[in-house]
């Protein structure tokens, strides 16, 4: 059984965006989030299927700076609890 | 008709039956007391403003008055009313004029949602503004009362008013209060500034208000487009210093210092972002007024 996280469900995200600063409002909590460029990759990708973890790193290396170091499954995970805490992901199991 | 037109006794005749109407930038206000300091420092420091004794309406109905019990002569209080409700525990009555400003900050943050009310002094110079957030203690208000007399005009020293379809930010020139140290800060720097008496003791320490200067109140209804957004910060022997800020985090800045961030949604996001987009967003640091007036008229609009 494979371990996927989505956006929570019936969140309407706005993104606003300085160079490598993304700003998020999420709708469902009246919230506003400054995101790094990863964790806005990361959201972005839940926002259009749900992913593992895997799947979330594949996404976040196709566009990323190979001169950068990459981010870690830990660090995902990590991310996503966050995101979990902040009302904007789930875990769901498939 | 200004106020200033009116004797001392006119003045207290509507403030004691009827209510004196005043236009405050675009809100019409209501006031009614009995109490003397209050009815001289609303001549004094609102000299400049508009009676608009034929409204029909008024946004608020202000009264500040002592109570109808031994407290009306025993360690006298003084009571601010809201629509004739007291929403706070009564003051000591020396500080009924800073009550008023407190309370009129405290009416128009909780009710005025047609706009995005932010916690900042707004200042302009040729049709572009600067909005400047800080927290009490930052030098905000020495900095606004020292600008505004010094080529800028004031919009506001506590409440930034953005239009929610224009992004303009609306002016509402009223006193601008000053603490402490900063009183004669300004008595110095701006001799030429109009004080209130001080009041000593509150729960801010001394306070005095300083009237605003009479053109910023007569272009009470021209907005202007935020150009800059400026943290400033007073630290003690620091040499005056503009430093850029990010804008992502002047967003998140600007979202919690507003009063009614969260009641206007992704409304409220969609205008500071699209605000931020044609600002140019610094920290200052500073300690001397002369070098602070200096580098904000140094300052040049963004492309």
């Amino acid at each position: 059984m494979e371990i996927y996280w989505r956006l929570t469900p019936g969140s309407k995200l706005t993104w606003h965006s300085w160079g490598s600063e993304h700003l998020v409002f999420n709708d469902n909590s009246g919230a506003t989030h400054l995101l790094p460029l990863e964790a806005a990759k990361a959201l972005q990708a839940l926002t259009a299927a749900p992913q593992t973890i895997s799947q979330l790193r594949d996404t976040i290396l196709e566009t990323a700076d190979k001169s950068m170091p990459h981010p870690s499954a830990e660090w995902l995970e990590e991310l996503l609890k966050q995101f979990q805490q902040l009302g904007l992901s789930q875990l769901i199991s498939e | 008709m200004k106020l200033g037109n009116l004797s001392y006794d006119a003045t207290a005749s509507k403030l004691t039956t009827d209510g004196l109407r005043l236009r405050t930038g675009p809100f019409i206000t209501s006031i009614r007391t009995h109490t003397p300091e209050l009815t001289a420092g609303l001549q004094l420091l609102y000299a400049d403003h508009i009676l608009k004794e034929d409204a029909e309406f008024s946004d608020f109905h202000i009264g500040v008055d002592r109570p109808r019990n031994l407290r009306r002569w025993l360690h006298p209080q003084i009571f601010f009313y809201f629509d004739e409700v007291a929403p706070f525990n009564p003051f000591p009555s020396e500080q009924a004029l800073p009550l008023f400003e407190w309370g009129l900050n405290w009416a128009i943050s909780q009710h005025a949602h047609q706009y995005l009310i932010i916690h900042a002094a707004v200042i302009e110079k040729d049709g572009h503004a600067v909005i400047m957030p800080a927290p009490p203690g930052s030098g905000k208000s020495t900095l606004c009362a020292g600008l505004v007399h010094n080529g800028w005009r004031l919009l506001s020293d506590e409440l930034t008013l953005l239009d929610l379809h224009s992004g303009q930010a609306v002016p509402l020139a009223r006193p601008v209060g000053l603490k402490n140290d900063s009183i004669e800060v300004i008595r110095h720097f701006a001799p030429q500034a109009t004080l209130s008496p001080m009041t000593v003791d509150t729960h801010k320490g001394a306070v005095a208000l300083m009237k605003p200067p009479a053109e910023s109140v007569e272009k009470s209804d021209q907005p202007a487009h935020p150009a800059w957004v400026i943290f400033p910060k007073y630290i003690a022997g620091a040499a005056a210093t503009l430093t850029p800020h990010s804008k992502a985090e002047a967003c998140i800045a600007l979202g919690d210092n507003a009063f009614n961030y969260s009641i206007h949604g992704v409304n409220g996001f969609n205008l500071l972002t699209n605000m931020l987009d044609h600002c140019d967003c610094y920290d200052f640091s500073y300690s001397n007024l002369s070098d602070a007036v200096s580098i904000f008229s140094q300052l040049e609009p963004p492309a």
